[in-house]
C-alpha cells in the first residue's frame, strides 16, 4: 500500500505515522504497520521495538497484522521467537520463516502443533525419532495422507487416533487403523469419519458397542432410511445421534423414554402436529423450552407455552419468529424481565411494543432495545447515556445507530465500548481521527486500524 | 482530613516464565505491571468518601517503587485526587513488606494522614503483611479484610463488616485513626474519564527518598527487611491429570473422575 494513500480528505496516512512518532506510541504504529512502504515501516518499527517487552505482546496478540508478524519473524529475541510460535494466529508463511535456519526443537515441536502449519511446512518437520514431534503432526488436521502413512508405521495407538480424525485420511489408511489395534476407541473415531469405508460403517453399526453405534450414527454419508433405523436403537445417546442427523423427528419416538431424545426432537424443522402438541405438555421443560422457540409451532400451541410457568418456555414463545403479535405485546408485559428481553432483541417490533419497553428498568431489556436495528435513534441517544455500560455498549453493535447518536460514545468511560465504537461502520471519519488519540491503546490500535481500512476501500 | 491510600504495581506472570538467575524471584523481563486489584478498590473506597463529604478530604494515593510504579499513581489520579507520592531510590531495593510499611508510616506521619486505606494483599507476593504492619509502626487501631465501611470523615469511631472464614462476617466498630486493609467487592470501582486521564498526567507527584522521611540505610532494602527469599521454584505437579484420548474417552474419563469424587466409584 502506497504511503500517500489518503485516509481521508483532509488527513493522510502520514498525519496518522506522525502521531505515532511524536507520541512514540507502539499501538498506532503497529496499526500503520501494513499499510505503509519500506522507509516508513522503518520509522514504525523503530517505534514498536523501543522496549523489548513490546514485540513480545505484540508476538503473542491475536490482533498483531501479518506484517508485523513476519517482521517479528526475524527477532533474535528466543521469548519473543516463542511467543510467536504458540500465537494462534500466526499463518503458515511466517511459521516457515520462523524455522529457516532455526534449530531450536521445541519451537519446531510448536510449529507441528501449530492450527496455521500447512502439510507441507509439517512434511518439512517429521521426526520420526520424537514421540512429541509425532504426536503433534499425528493430531494435526493439515497433516497430509502421505505423511500420514509413513508415520503409521511406527505409530503408537494414541498417534493412531489422531490420525483416525484427520480429515485427509483416506479409506485405506483407514481400514490399516480399523485393523492396528483393535481399540473400540480408535475404531469410534473411524466410523464417524466421512471418508470410512462402507464394510467398516457396516460394522459399527452392527456392532454390540453403544459407542460405536453412536459415534457411527454421527456419520455424514448414512442415507435417512439408516437413520431412521437407528431409531429404534436401544441406547438414547444413538437414537440421538441418530435424529439430529434427520430434517424430521417419526411418530414413534412420540412416546420415547429418554428426555434428550425428545429435547432433539423438539428442535426439528418438521415435526407431526401430534408430536409437537405431545412435546408441548412435556414434563421436562427444556423440551417445552425448544417447543417454543421452534417456528413449526402452531400459534395454539404458542399460546399456551407463552403462559408457562417456567420463564425460559415463555422466553423461547418471546424468540420465535411465528409468535403472533397480539402474543409479543403480552410477554412485552411478563413479570421476568429475561422475558421481556426476548420481546427487546427482536428486530419486527413496531412501534408500540417499542413504545411499551421504552421506559424498563431492566438492563436486558434496554440492552436488547439499545441492539435493535428497529429502536428509533432518539431511544438509542438515550440509552447511550444509560449509568451501565453493557447497556451503553450495546448501542455500539446496533448496526443502524446514526453517526450522531454513536458520538455520545465517543467519551463513554469504558474503554471497551470505545474500541467497540471505532468498528461501528457509521462512526464519522473527524470522531475516528479523535480516537486515534485516545487514552487507552486498543482503541488507538482500532481507530487507526479502522481509518486504513476505509481509505484503503 | 486527609486518607493515605498506599498502591501498588504488581507483577502479572506471563503464560511462561523463567526464573532470574539468582532463582530468588521471577525474570523480570516475564513479568506485565499493572495496579494491584486490591488497591483499585481501596482507592475507590477513597473516592467514595471524597466524594460524599467534599473538598475537606483529601485523599493521596502513594507508591512505594521505581518510576515506573508510578503508572499506578496516575491511574488512580485519573479518577480523583490531587496529587500522589512516590517513594524510592536504590537503597530500597529487595525490601520486604516490614521495610516497606516502615516507609508508609514516615509518610502517614509527615502528611499527618487521619486514616490508612490499603489493599487487602497483593497479588504478586501476597503477604498481606504491609497494612497490617504499618498500623503497628503508627500504633493505630487496625482491621484487615474490610467488606463494608460506613465513615464520616473526622470521626472517632467507623463501623465496618469483615469477612471472616466459612463465609462468616463480622461487624465490627473501630477506633479512628486507623488501618484498614480493603477487600475485593467493598464497591465497584469506576473507569477513569478520558478528561480525568488527561488531566492525571499533569497532576503533581512527590518524588521522596528514604533519607527524605528521615529514615536510614539499614531501616530499608534488605538491611531493614524481617525476612529474606532464599528461594523460588515451580513445585512438581501433583494431582493434575492430562486427560488423552478421543473426545469420547476423554468424556468417559472424566465421567469416571467425577463418579470417584461423589464416592461411587
Amino acid at each position: 500500500m502506497s504511503a500517500i494513500m489518503m485516509a481521508h480528505s483532509d488527513h493522510s496516512i502520514n498525519e496518522l505515522l506522525d502521531q505515532a512518532r511524536i507520541n512514540q506510541d507502539p499501538y498506532r504504529a503497529a496499526a500503520l504497520h501494513p499499510w505503509l512502504d519500506g522507509s516508513q515501516r522503518a520509522i514504525c518499527e523503530k517505534i514498536i521495538f523501543a522496549h523489548r517487552r513490546q514485540p513480545r505482546l505484540f508476538a503473542q496478540a491475536s490482533y498483531t497484522p501479518v506484517s508485523l508478524l513476519q517482521r517479528l519473524a526475524r527477532e533474535k529475541d528466543q521469548i519473543t521467537l516463542n511467543k510467536l510460535v504458540k500465537n494462534t494466529a500466526t499463518p503458515t508463511k511466517v511459521l516457515k520463516q520462523l524455522l529457516q535456519g532455526d534449530d531450536d526443537r521445541q519451537r519446531q515441536d510448536a510449529v507441528a502443533a501449530h492450527p496455521n502449519a500447512s502439510a507441507a511446512l509439517l512434511d518439512s518437520i517429521e521426526d520420526q525419532e520424537s514421540s512429541v514431534r509425532r504426536e503433534a503432526i499425528c493430531y494435526n488436521q493439515n497433516t497430509g495422507l502421505m505423511q500420514m502413512y509413513r508415520l503409521l508405521e511406527r505409530a503408537s495407538l494414541h498417534e493412531c487416533k489422531g490420525m483416525a480424525q484427520n480429515p485427509h485420511a483416506d479409506s485405506t489408511l483407514l481400514r490399516q487403523l480399523w485393523t492396528a489395534f483393535g481399540d473400540q476407541y480408535l475404531r469410534a473415531e473411524i466410523a464417524s469419519h466421512s471418508n470410512c469405508p462402507t464394510e467398516l460403517l457396516s460394522a459399527a453399526l452392527n456392532s454390540e458397542s453403544t459407542l460405536l453405534r453412536r459415534k457411527a450414527a454421527g456419520n455424514a454419508n448414512l442415507s435417512d432410511s439408516q437413520l431412521v433405523d437407528l431409531l429404534t436403537d436401544s441406547n438414547a445417546q444413538v437414537r440421538v445421534a441418530s435424529l439430529r442427523r434427520l430434517e424430521h423427528a417419526t411418530l414413534s419416538l412420540i412416546d420415547d423414554p429418554a428426555r434428550r431424545v425428545r429435547r432433539e426432537m423438539a428442535r426439528k424443522s418438521v415435526l407431526d402436529s401430534q408430536l409437537i402438541k405431545n412435546l408441548a405438555d412435556d414434563e421436562d421443560h427444556w423440551v417445552r423450552r425448544w417447543v417454543a422457540r421452534n417456528s413449526v409451532a402452531p400459534e395454539s400451541v404458542l399460546r399456551k407455552l407463552a403462559k408457562d410457568e417456567q420463564t425460559e418456555v415463555r422466553r423461547g414463545v418471546a424468540r420465535n419468529s411465528s409468535t403472533p403479535v397480539d402474543l409479543i405485546i403480552e410477554l412485552a408485559s411478563d413479570a421476568e424481565s429475561w422475558v421481556r428481553a426476548a420481546v427487546a432483541i427482536r428486530s419486527d417490533l413496531d412501534e408500540e411494543i417499542i413504545q411499551q419497553l421504552h421506559d424498563d428498568e431492566s438492563v436486558d431489556v434496554l440492552a436488547g432495545l439499545g441492539r435493535n436495528p428497529a429502536s428509533p435513534q432518539a431511544l438509542l441517544a438515550h440509552i447511550a447515556v444509560h449509568p451501565d455500560r453493557d447497556v451503553r455498549r450495546s448501542v455500539a453493535l446496533n448496526p443502524r445507530a446514526s453517526s450522531e447518536v454513536l458520538e455520545r460514545l465517543l467519551e463513554d468511560p469504558y474503554p471497551i465500548n470505545r474500541a467497540t465504537l471505532c468498528r461501528h461502520p457509521a462512526l464519522g471519519e473527524d470522531e475516528l481521527w479523535q480516537l486515534t488519540d485516545d487514552a487507552q491503546e486498543q482503541v488507538r490500535f482500532s481507530a487507526v486500524q479502522q481509518l486504513c481500512s476505509r481509505g484503503a476501500s | 482530613m486527609k486518607i493515605l491510600v498506599p498502591v501498588k504495581q504488581v507483577g502479572v506472570l506471563d503464560e511462561d516464565f523463567e526464573l532470574r538467575d539468582d532463582g530468588r524471584d521471577v525474570d523480570p523481563d516475564y513479568l506485565e505491571h499493572e495496579l494491584n486489584e486490591w488497591d483499585d478498590y481501596a482507592w475507590e473506597e477513597a473516592l467514595r468518601l471524597r466524594e460524599e463529604y467534599g473538598d475537606d478530604v483529601e485523599i493521596i494515593p502513594l507508591t512505594v517503587g521505581p518510576e515506573e510504579a508510578e503508572d499506578g499513581l496516575r491511574k488512580c489520579l485519573a479518577k480523583g485526587g490531587e496529587r500522589g507520592i512516590r517513594v524510592w531510590d536504590s537503597a530500597m531495593e529487595d525490601s520486604d513488606p516490614m521495610a516497606i510499611s516502615r516507609v508508609i508510616a514516615s509518610v502517614a506521619e509527615r502528611e499527618q494522614v487521619d486514616m490508612v486505606f490499603a489493599g487487602t494483599l497483593a497479588s504478586d507476593h501476597g503477604f498481606a503483611q504491609t497494612g497490617v504492619s504499618v498500623a503497628g509502626r503508627l500504633g493505630w487501631p487496625q482491621a484487615a479484610v474490610v467488606s463494608n465501611l460506613e465513615y464520616q470523615p473526622g470521626a472517632s469511631t467507623a463501623q465496618l463488616r469483615r469477612e471472616l472464614e466459612g463465609g462468616l462476617e463480622e461487624v465490627m466498630t473501630i477506633q479512628c485513626p486507623a488501618v484498614l486493609t480493603i477487600q475485593l467487592g467493598i464497591n465497584e470501582p469506576r473507569y477513569a474519564s478520558l478528561r480525568g486521564i488527561k488531566q492525571a498526567k499533569a497532576k503533581p507527584i512527590e518524588e521522596l527518598s528514604h533519607t527524605d522521611l528521615g529514615l536510614s540505610d539499614d531501616q530499608v532494602g534488605v538491611a531493614g527487611s524481617a525476612s529474606r527469599v532464599r528461594r523460588m521454584y515451580v513445585p512438581e505437579k501433583g494431582q493434575a491429570e492430562l486427560i488423552e484420548g478421543t473426545s469420547a474417552e476423554q468424556a468417559q474419563r472424566i465421567a469416571e473422575i467425577i463418579k470417584q469424587m461423589q464416592g461411587e466409584a
